[in-house]
């Protein structure tokens, strides 16, 4: 749809380096033009913090895809022997190839508190792909082989079972890492559903109040101001009291970002509106009306393909909203729950100061919640200027 | 996009984020220790007895006693003879203002030999003065003054229960038939005002409030009856009387230790002024009116009967002499206490007791900060480590007494369950709760052994409740019944019930097929314990149970009702079953497991009374159920004479218990924590603890090595001198002359309504001034109109709320004084009538046609009335609104201060590193979500003590008090404006380098404009305007996040309000705070709009914006 773009469109640029241009372009690549959305790609690549933001995004899905091979543990596997163990060190020589050392639980018999101690003694080896605990990839296909998991053997008295733990464990022995590794499943899936939703919302009320004006847009506008001077949280934290605790964690799920959708719909909404106005006084638009297309074939056809690009940066832009918000109703106990993990559900432990300060490593899901984030806004600022250059010249 | 850059990008992507965990693993982890120091032999040695806690209760005479039988006729001769006392009261007896101690104490004191006197060569002599000092979560919890420190009953436990001494009475004659009873009185005892104790101060209470129908029950209590007969106390003679059954009565002298102290709370000389039978009508009718009471009964309750009604003589060792209602809540030597030291030292030593209001969040820091003199309250088997390791820093000694309940989480599944008509499922659930063969089912699914490593380090025996190896009612096969893990059984149990079907997530299915879902109800109080544990092992065998907390108000109401599945309880006394069977055979309310037999054995419905079935949700088993039998046991063994055949018959009632799991428990109750001050002396290193503790474990005799006199002369003026309780109807109509209004408070107010003036005033000058912000400001009101309804729609939805759930209570109780109260509801908050009604109530409108104060709504101002206390929500709030306000204000000026130099510098260096830096900083910032930040905050020691409750609600601001916020409210706001200021930098820098750009800043600059002139006079004023529209955008999301980190970092401010109404489910509490940071923010909006009209002539000499 979108290679069939308007040839009335403003004048193409001109491709300096035609080596670049990809394997998959059309017959018009060969001709010296490129596709709308071509040109958006070259211009992307170009921002580099952009294709950083784009790779690293791409890992993360990624990991969140294959969440179970990837963990080196099932995400609620409790290890009683491991309470509150702390990340383990990673070390490397050529012999032994990757290598931690097994860890020591020493309990104080008269406080109970409990301490752990590496042992250099007992190095235990890494090892990549090998069998461990059998799962079920996306709950359907059995399998056993886990990324990294460590060597199982016997070790000297008094220490517990071979472990590896890069991120340490919670209070139940539950690894950090495969935790974080789920929770992004969980999190990044929240996200995008809530962003769809909120997509098709602010297409459809940004796209009638663009395209039929008048009183429909006026009343539009009035609605998202309204939307947009409610103070977020608070109206979250209200509704999600509104979702009945009994239902099935996929429902919760699912309810949990349509209602964060509900809210961020209004910054889609204001671009493609304010797009579809622009498009609207393009003579091609006119041409096709004259041609006697009908109102929904002109929106269809003519005008919405065109706002795909600003529609990118929007949805690109929204992401960090919805999945902060998920995040933080989720802290409060209020998203979702337990036995879904999410980052925000991991981080609830973090509420409990006493807990967070001997066990500082509780909060690494919020690195990765803040990576997320800003490969989100990075891709979106580079995606704003790619397709739209000129709004942007600042830089 | 290529596929080169790509497929270079994603490994390199890969390995970095490879190197980040392993960074993240590296920066997070703590210093490697080096392996720790084991203790030595005698240290372990010394710790293990004293987390030993078993005792042999079979031989009460061997266990510690701290009472000291005396010989009366010894009299003046005798080394206890009362001659010493405390200094502040020696000054009072030379100036006159008291009779001499020999006096006040009487001939035959009760002798306290405490703690370290049974020690060979060891004194329990101790010395005056000091203030003991006890922290409360609650104001209502300081009521623990009454039953734990004053415990004035009859007779009383020692420190491990047995022995039971005498205390109030002498001694008790018993029949050989156990049907009579004659008690005899320590003659010589006093009130606290001096006034004698005697016989009829107790027939006072039998005749004119117990069997008072309007003041008490109009029956004997439940403790003071045997079997179907009637009970009789007569008075014999000044210090003599008898109590009389028709069936045996068996376990009397217990009763009496544990109940008898509601028998002396009523000194006849004070109460019969107040008891409409005998009292002067006029005196009534007048005090009825000071007090704002209806009828002498919510009199009695609501004022006499409180535990701080300093007008009320009492017996117990401190007393209120004023009614204080924000803390410190102050207790003072009883100047009468009949008690004495081996050396004839009135006791106690203590001169006051202390209790101080501290939010539950805080306590964990309290112990360690050397404020607590002994506590037993609050500290949860979770704190153990720290509480263990910390003894030497916080200066206090960590004492493990013995508990007599012997659980501190057990699982209460309802057998009596509420079944809602319009809840199908409530149905079915009640059915299967009722089943044994499902409660073993969750008992079998339980890992026991797992959960006792993990959540108790191990040190305690998986059980069942059960009355504990010290008691001698201790049963082994209840204590085991159940409680292997064997998952295989469990799922055979369930599918025998017909739970076989599976949906979706693979949980079990009702038979039906309908999806089956329990909750699991927790109050802060036991806590979430061991429950992620124990849910987890019951999704293993297929049955989906939630874990939901619940505020304490709420579950009472779910309670009274019994509209909860399953909820998680702490046992009480366990040790004594027979005085309190709850968990084995419920004798009241307290049963959490079926309280609605509870409530029907408690009002006689096992023997016949009709009074049993006055209430709904009071009823009996059904006909064939097994606990009747256990009813029978309990009642049976009550009326034996000797301890073991009351054992042996009470062992049906644990062997039933057994079979049918009434509760279902995880593990034996840890010992009993109680933290006692550094040079506290007299305090037993074993004890129990239960209800009546310490004062079971000689709390008169605890005496500071070295007191602190600092209080002595306060504590003298209130000994001397009694502060009534106020009246408040009397206090009313002359309040400004009776109680100087609070001049601080009067601050707070002034400050307000100028604030307000001044803001209208502003307003109207400008909107005459310039008619687009008329047209501005009228545009508003459409818009809070739809704000409200969002917000009424929001705050009404939920099913279920505090309300709801108390109509539910009132009306499953159906009797008459439910139906009053629901009456009295019903006119508050019209819950019956239909929603659009209530939204107009809400509002306000039915003000203007009635212009009553009860229909004030949002319109005047007024936010309702929140549902659980029926209080006005404006109270509540308080200043809350101010410090929202303030920290709102605060952090946007922050961020708007911050933005406009950062956004002007990069504009200005455009490209350059300090510009690609701060962009870079910029992303960081907007990337990082505030309550990320204020976490972290926590995590390097949170904020200084700026914030404590006390600067929440209903405190009224002071000068200093205002000063300390502006000084300290830049914190929260530093965290709330830092994304904020990133998005203003961006925005300005973008508006910037537009104008910029534009040729009439290259014509300036040819024609040799400053730079910076020119860059301040024209491009940065025109770059000004969207920037300020930029900040009425941002102001809703500075309230998110100041809601947020408020709630994180425990503020009291609006936002933790809001959730602690949603968890407690005053929706009407809730909605109101939504409806505060909705105004604000649009209000926030707005002034934006304004700033912006001000800045830009282009929008003033339009007709405004777009």
């Amino acid at each position: 749809m979108v290679d069939s773009l308007p040839q009335g469109a403003p004048a193409l640029e001109q491709v300096e380096a035609p080596s670049l241009v990809p394997e998959s372009a059309s017959g018009a690549a060969a001709a010296g033009t490129l596709s709308h959305r071509q040109r958006i790609g070259l211009r992307l690549s170009k921002h580099r913090l952009a294709v950083a933001s784009l790779c690293a995004l791409f890992v993360l899905c990624a990991l969140a895809a294959f969440s179970e091979p990837l963990a080196p543990y099932a995400p609620d596997a409790r290890h009683l022997d491991y309470p509150y163990a702390p990340p383990q060190s990673l070390h490397f020589d050529p012999q032994r190839g990757l290598y931690t050392y097994a860890l020591q639980r020493h309990v104080d018999p008269i406080s109970f508190r409990k301490q752990y101690v590496e042992l250099a003694n007992e190095p235990l080896k890494l090892r990549f792909f090998a069998p461990g605990e059998p799962y079920e990839l996306w709950g359907l296909i059995p399998m056993n082989r886990r990324l990294l998991s460590v060597e199982q053997r016997e070790l000297s008295a008094g220490a517990a079972p071979s472990s590896f733990f890069l991120l340490g464990t919670d209070r139940y022995g539950r690894d950090v890492l495969s935790r974080a590794i789920q929770g992004a499943r969980v999190s990044l899936s929240v996200a995008g559903i809530g962003v769809l939703f909120s997509a098709v919302l602010g297409l459809c009320l940004g796209a009638l109040a663009g395209y039929v004006g008048g009183r429909t847009d006026r009343f539009i506008q009035r609605a998202m101001e309204l939307v947009n001077a409610f103070p977020q949280l608070p109206l979250w934290i209200a509704l999600s009291a509104l979702l009945p605790a009994d239902w099935p964690a996929l429902s919760i799920c699912v309810a949990l970002s349509l209602l964060l959708g509900v809210l961020s719909w209004t910054g889609v909404a204001r671009v493609v509106r304010g797009k579809i106005l622009a498009l609207r006084q393009e003579e091609y638009v006119l041409a096709a009306r004259l041609m006697g297309a009908s109102r929904s074939r002109v929106l269809f056809r003519h005008l919405l393909p065109g706002v795909s690009g600003e529609l990118l940066v929007a949805l690109t832009l929204a992401v960090p909203a919805v999945l902060l918000g998920e995040t933080a109703l989720s802290l409060l106990g209020l998203g979702l729950r337990p036995p879904l993990v999410s980052w925000g559900v991991m981080l609830q432990d973090c509420m409990d100061v006493k807990a967070l300060r001997s066990h500082p490593w509780l909060l690494s899901p919020a690195l990765l919640i803040i990576g997320t984030v800003l490969s989100f806004h990075l891709l979106g600022d580079g995606l704003r200027e790619a397709v739209d250059p000129c709004g942007s010249n600042a830089r | 996009m290529t596929l080169r850059t790509f497929s270079i990008g994603v490994p390199l992507a890969c390995v970095l984020f490879a190197l980040l965990l392993v960074g993240a693993g590296a920066a997070l982890r703590p210093a490697p220790s080096a392996v720790p120091r084991m203790p030595s032999e005698q240290e372990l040695a010394a710790a293990q007895k004293a987390r030993d806690v078993s005792f042999d209760a079979s031989h009460p005479d061997s266990l510690p006693r701290f009472e000291r039988p005396i010989v009366p006729e010894q009299a003046l001769d005798a080394p206890w003879w009362p001659e010493g006392e405390s200094p502040i009261l020696a000054q009072l007896v030379a100036e006159g203002k008291l009779p001499p101690v020999a006096q006040r104490v009487g001939p035959e004191p009760v002798v306290l030999d405490g703690a370290t006197g049974a020690q060979p060569g060891g004194t329990s002599l101790g010395k005056y003065g000091g203030t003991w000092r006890q922290v409360v979560t609650s104001a209502d919890e300081v009521s623990s003054i009454e039953l734990g420190m004053g415990y004035s009953s009859l007779f009383r436990w020692s420190p491990l229960g047995d022995p039971i001494v005498p205390h109030l009475a002498l001694s008790f004659d018993e029949s050989p038939d156990r049907r009579e009873y004659v008690v005899h009185l320590r003659p010589g005892v006093r009130w606290s005002d001096g006034f004698p104790f005697g016989a009829d101060d107790i027939l006072f209470w039998w005749k004119y409030q117990q069997l008072d129908t309007a003041l008490g029950d109009g029956a004997p209590p439940i403790w003071l009856r045997s079997g179907k007969g009637q009970t009789r106390l007569e008075q014999l003679d000044e210090l003599t009387f008898k109590v009389s059954f028709d069936e045996p009565f068996g376990n009397f002298l217990e009763v009496m230790a544990a109940n008898s102290f509601l028998m002396t709370r009523f000194p006849k000389h004070y109460f019969e002024k107040y008891q409409p039978a005998l009292a002067d009508s006029e005196f009534l009718a007048a005090e009825l009116k000071a007090f704002g009471s209806t009828d002498p009964r919510s009199l009695w309750r609501e004022h006499l009967m409180r535990w701080d009604n300093p007008e009320c003589p009492r017996l117990w060792p401190w007393i209120p002499r004023s009614a204080s209602t924000s803390p410190p809540f102050l207790y003072m030597r009883n100047p009468y206490y009949f008690a004495v030291d081996p050396q004839g030292n009135q006791l106690p030593y203590i001169d006051r007791i202390q209790f101080d209001l501290k939010a539950s969040e805080a306590l964990p820091l309290t112990f360690t900060s050397g404020e607590l003199t002994l506590q037993g309250r609050h500290f949860s088997p979770e704190s153990y480590t720290e509480l263990m390791s910390r003894q030497q820093e916080g200066h206090y000694r960590l004492l493990h007494w013995y508990s007599a309940a012997r659980s501190t989480w057990v699982i209460n599944p309802n057998l009596t369950r509420y079944i809602d008509p319009l809840e199908p499922a409530t149905a079915k659930k009640a059915k299967l709760l009722a089943d044994p063969r499902f409660r073993q089912a969750l008992s079998l699914a339980i890992d026991r052994p797992a959960i006792v490593r993990a959540h108790f380090d191990g040190t305690v025996r998986a059980s069942q409740l059960e009355p504990g190896g010290p008691s001698p009612f201790h049963s082994e096969r209840l204590a085991n019944a159940f409680i292997d893990h064997d998952p295989a059984r469990a799922n055979a149990l369930l599918e025998e019930l017909g739970l076989s079907q599976r949906d979706l997530d693979g949980m079990r299915t009702f038979a039906d097929g309908s999806t089956m879902t329990f909750f699991l109800t927790f109050t802060a109080d036991p806590g979430r314990g061991p429950a992620e544990l124990v849910l987890d092992d019951w999704r293993e065998v297929g049955v989906r149970v939630i874990a939901r907390e619940q505020s304490q108000a709420l579950f009472q109401q779910q309670r009274d009702s019994s509209d909860f599945d399953l909820t998680v309880g702490i046992s009480d006394g366990d040790h004594f079953p027979l005085l309190d069977s709850r968990s084995f055979a419920p004798q009241d309310s307290e049963a959490l497991y079926a309280s609605a037999w509870g409530r029907w054995f408690a009002r006689g419905g096992y023997f016949g009374s009709p009074r049993a079935l006055e209430q709904k949700n009071a009823y009996a088993p059904p006909l064939d159920h097994p606990m009747y039998a256990a009813y029978r046991a309990l009642v049976e063994a009550r009326q034996l004479g000797t301890l073991d055949e009351r054992v042996a018959r009470f062992r049906e009632a644990t062997d039933i218990a057994a079979e049918n799991l009434w509760t279902i428990n995880i593990a034996q109750a840890p010992p009993f924590l109680v933290v006692a001050k550094e040079g506290l002396r007299n305090v037993p290193t074993k004890a129990m603890y239960t209800a009546r503790t310490p004062a079971n474990a000689g709390a008169e005799t605890y005496y500071f090595e070295e007191p602190s006199h600092a209080a002595d002369a306060a504590t003298r003026d209130a000994i001397e001198h009694l502060t009534p309780l106020p009246r408040p109807g009397e206090l009313a109509p002359s309040a400004a002359v009776a109680a100087p209004r609070n001049p601080n408070r009067e601050l707070g107010e002034i400050v307000r309504w100028s604030l307000l003036g001044i803001a209208a005033a502003f307003l109207l000058l400008v909107s005459l001034r310039h008619p687009y912000i008329t047209r501005r400001i009228l545009v508003l009101v459409p818009a809070l109109a739809i704000v409200s309804l969002v917000v009424f729609a929001a705050s009404d939805q939920p099913p279920g709320n505090y309300l709801s759930a108390r109509v539910v209570a009132l009306s499953e109780r159906g009797d008459s004084d439910a139906l009053a109260q629901l009456d009295e509801l019903r006119q508050r908050f019209h819950f019956d009538e239909p929603a659009w009604k209530r939204y107009l109530r809400w509002v306000g409108v039915n003000w203007f046609t009635t212009h009553d104060d009860e229909d004030r709504g949002l319109l005047q101002g007024s936010l309702g009335r929140s549902l659980e206390t029926g209080r006005s929500i404006n109270e509540l709030v308080g200043d809350r609104i101010v410090l929202t306000v303030a920290i709102a204000i605060a952090s946007v000026l922050l961020a708007g201060l911050v933005a406009l130099p950062i956004g002007i510098y990069s504009a200005v260096r455009r490209n350059s590193l300090g510009d690609h830096l701060l962009g870079l900083l910029a992303f960081v910032a907007l990337s990082v979500p505030p309550f990320l930040l204020a976490l972290l905050l926590l995590l390097r020691g949170g904020v200084p003590g700026s914030f404590s409750p006390g600067l929440a609600a209903q405190s009224g601001w002071t000068l200093p008090s205002a000063i300390e916020l502006l000084k300290h409210v830049w914190i929260p706001a530093l965290l709330i404006g830092a994304s904020g200021a990133a998005a203003l930098a961006r925005l300005l820098r973008t508006q910037l380098l537009a104008e910029l750009s534009q040729p009439y800043v290259t014509a300036a600059r040819a024609r040799g404009v400053q730079r910076l002139k020119l860059l301040f006079r024209y491009p940065l004023r025109v770059a000004l305007s969207p920037f300020v529209s930029g900040i009425g955008a941002l102001f809703p999301h500075l309230i998110s996040a100041g809601a947020i980190v408020a709630i994180v970092l425990g503020l009291p401010s609006v936002g933790p309000l809001q959730l602690g109404a949603l968890l407690n489910e005053d929706t009407h509490l809730a909605g109101a705070m939504l409806m505060v940071l909705s105004l604000l923010s649009v209000f926030g909006t707005l002034l934006a709009d304004l700033l912006q009209l001000w800045l830009d002539p282009r929008i003033r000499h339009q007709k405004g914006p777009a």
